[in-house]
């Protein structure tokens, strides 16, 4: 079956009544428990998927990418109007995101994340209909040496997304790094840091430091005010949307930040919260007035918003052609993939074409 | 599927008008009801009292950090890439027994690493070569119109 | 103030990690071992932490907090310490007590009056103990009770 056709069986099974109510029911509550801090994509998943066991493969899948897509939506939600990050793909958000709340654009942030991440989606699954063979033939060529390069060409230039000096920026990297290393060691299994404590060994979570040094700092300064004076400025209906001129100013950064996360979903990592980085840098960089970036720009929230939902996408490509998750998202509908007895890989592909068509159907159903 | 997608578009405009009320809420209600759900939603990630004192430790030093106008961001990028550096370098320096040239002598991986540097230092050095012609230019043309 | 104290701790955690670094087997070039990175990290770590005490010591421009009126302090320092007092009490007044007293103090320093902050406390404590403990199953210490 070509893709043409496994596609069209795709959209078939996709639009069975019961798969979109599973779909709408996904992505509801996974919104609604991404909007709680802390629990993301990944944690909304996790505690749903037993209930997808019963249901037939392609509608469980459905439904987990739902709850995935509402998750990281509810995410931004939280960044933009209370400067909390919902989990990792959410951090840049807030940069520009909460400061067009304190402007009163709440709305207009929220809608154009909404629609950046749908047109990423549909970019995405375009992008997996092309890019699963091809993927295959380029990733020999990619061994640790190549990995470490990217990564440590990523650390240098994304470690300059704010500005800033460039000592003050080492001297973050630097901690985080230390950081890192806290735990068990992966290679040799030793327990590195961790003062004999059984918790520590686990290492630190990535979502507590980021609640803490964005969500609880932000606080922190709001409680210097006391009952504050002004309110964060308050919204009538006609504001809620985005005006002609930020509609204009997001539809490059929404094109950018789709093809941005789209790739950087291919290669094996935390896909979704580099591609936001990398997006927003992007976007400062092409951007007239970069020094305008963490006041409140546009293009500062349409595309890491769409760059999220590219990565999303392309990160699906590894896990229906080669069968490898790359994010723990992904491993957790591989998981689901296994309990209904279905193997990812090449073979899926070609022997059972309506679940990995209508998955990548998925990608669109959810925002 | 796009008509799903349509539908849920559909069905966030009046979300966003039900999130967005949530801000008419008096500042210091909202900021405490913000800290309990932080505090609530660390520790619920695996179970984990350690998370909620990574939570509190890190809030109060990003609070310093905001005071002082330094931004948290490279630390985030570090903690998340960090791991996946060390785990390939040392992949790497396996592979080539020990040699660092034969890391960097690899087409692929000396390209990457010599264009990140290019962008990363770059740019200052181009200031500062522009800034010593700038004052050349200066010495010149004030010696030349005496 | 806040400008020198910050980088000078960060100097003295970065020393620290270095000395137990250098305790973890470094192995050689060709087999890292598990301190081969630590150490990389450590140095450098050491590094730019004295380079930015150094500035800041030396009055680098542009360092300096902006100094806070009393109250606003206070308001700051009174919630990082129920912050901590929650950390340290939940496992042995159970969340639902733990969350109560926190909104309630917290709101009552920020300036609210005792009636809002009891009942906000009673709702918000009631309210995430329905949306966590019970709806999304998730085990929240639950005290003597």
């Amino acid at each position: 079956m070509g893709p043409l056709e496994g596609l069209a069986y795709g959209f078939s099974v996709a639009l069975l009544p019961s798969n979109l109510f599973a779909c709408f029911v996904g992505v509801l509550v996974g919104t609604i428990v991404g909007v709680l801090p802390g629990i993301g994509p990944v944690g909304a998943m996790a505690l749903l998927l037993p209930s997808t066991f019963a249901m037939h493969p392609a509608t469980a899948l459905i439904m987990l990418a739902g709850i995935y897509y509402g998750a990281m939506y509810g995410g931004s939600t939280t960044s933009i109007l209370v400067n909390v990050p919902g989990e990792a793909g959410s951090v840049v958000t807030l940069l520009d995101g909460y400061q067009m709340t304190r402007k009163g654009r709440a709305g207009a942030a929220l809608t154009v994340a909404a629609v950046g991440s749908f047109v990423a989606g549909t970019v995405g699954v375009i992008g997996i209909m092309l890019a699963a063979s091809w993927l295959a033939d380029v990733a020999i060529q990619f061994g640790p040496p190549e990995y470490f390069a990217i990564t440590l060409a990523g650390l240098l230039l994304l470690s300059r997304l704010s500005g800033g000096s460039i000592l003050n920026a080492f001297v973050m990297v630097a901690l985080g790094l230390a950081l890192g290393t806290v735990g068990m060691d992966s290679i040799s299994a030793l327990r590195r840091f961790t003062f004999g404590s059984v918790q520590l060994a686990q290492g630190i979570e990535l979502v507590p430091v980021i609640m803490g040094i964005y969500g609880v700092a932000e606080v922190l300064l709001l409680a210097e005010e006391g009952i504050a004076k002004t309110q964060i400025a308050g919204v009538k209906l006609r504001q809620l949307l985005p005006t002609r001129e930020e509609w204009r100013r997001s539809t490059m950064p929404i094109a950018r930040g789709s093809v941005v996360g789209f790739l950087t979903g291919l290669v094996p990592g935390p896909a979704a919260v580099l591609s936001t980085f990398i997006s927003y840098t992007l976007e400062k960089k092409m951007s007239k007035t970069p020094e305008k970036f963490g006041t409140g720009m546009i293009e500062g929230v349409a595309g890491p918003e769409a760059s999220n939902n590219g990565a999303t996408a392309g990160a699906m490509v590894p896990l229906l052609s080669l069968g490898i998750p790359f994010s723990p998202a992904t491993a957790i509908l591989l998981g689901a993939l296994v309990v209904h007895g279905l193997q990812p890989g090449p073979l899926m592909i070609s022997q059972r074409p309506e679940v990995s068509g209508a998955s990548s159907r998925v990608c669109t159903s959810a925002i | 599927m796009y008509i799903g997608n349509l539908m849920l578009l559909i069905l966030n405009l009046p979300l966003v008008g039900l999130f967005v009320s949530v801000l008419r809420l008096p500042q210091h209600i909202l900021a405490t009801l913000v800290l309990l759900l932080c505090l609530v939603g660390a520790f619920s990630l695996s179970n984990s009292f350690l998370d909620l004192w990574v939570l509190v430790v890190f809030g109060v030093f990003g609070y310093a950090l905001r005071k002082l106008r330094v931004d948290p961001s490279p630390l985030v990028v570090a903690l998340v890439l960090g791991p996946m550096m060390e785990k390939t370098l040392r992949q790497a320096l396996f592979l080539t027994q020990g040699s660092v040239v034969g890391l960097v002598a690899r087409p692929l991986a000396g390209t990457i690493l010599v264009f990140a540097a290019a962008a990363l230092f770059g740019p200052p050095l181009m200031r500062l070569a522009r800034a010593g012609r700038g004052s050349k230019a200066i010495a010149q043309g004030s010696s030349a119109s005496d | 103030m806040l400008a020198r104290a910050v980088p000078l701790v960060l100097l003295v955690v970065a020393a620290i990690y270095l000395t137990l670094a250098v305790r973890l087997p470094f192995g050689t070039a060709a087999r890292p071992g598990a301190g081969f990175y630590p150490v990389i990290v450590a140095i450098f770590a050491v590094g730019v932490a004295l380079a930015a005490t150094a500035g800041a010591f030396r009055g680098a421009r542009g360092a300096e907090a902006v100094e806070l009126a009393p109250d606003a302090r206070r308001r700051v320092a009174i919630s990082v310490a129920a912050l901590i007092v929650f950390c340290l009490v939940l496992p042995w007044i159970g969340y639902p007590a733990a969350a109560f007293g926190f909104v309630a103090v917290v709101l009552r320093y920020l300036g609210a009056r005792w009636t809002t902050a009891l009942l906000a406390g009673v709702l918000s404590s009631a309210g995430s103990y329905g949306i966590f403990a019970v709806l999304l199953d998730v085990p929240l210490p639950r005290g003597p009770w």
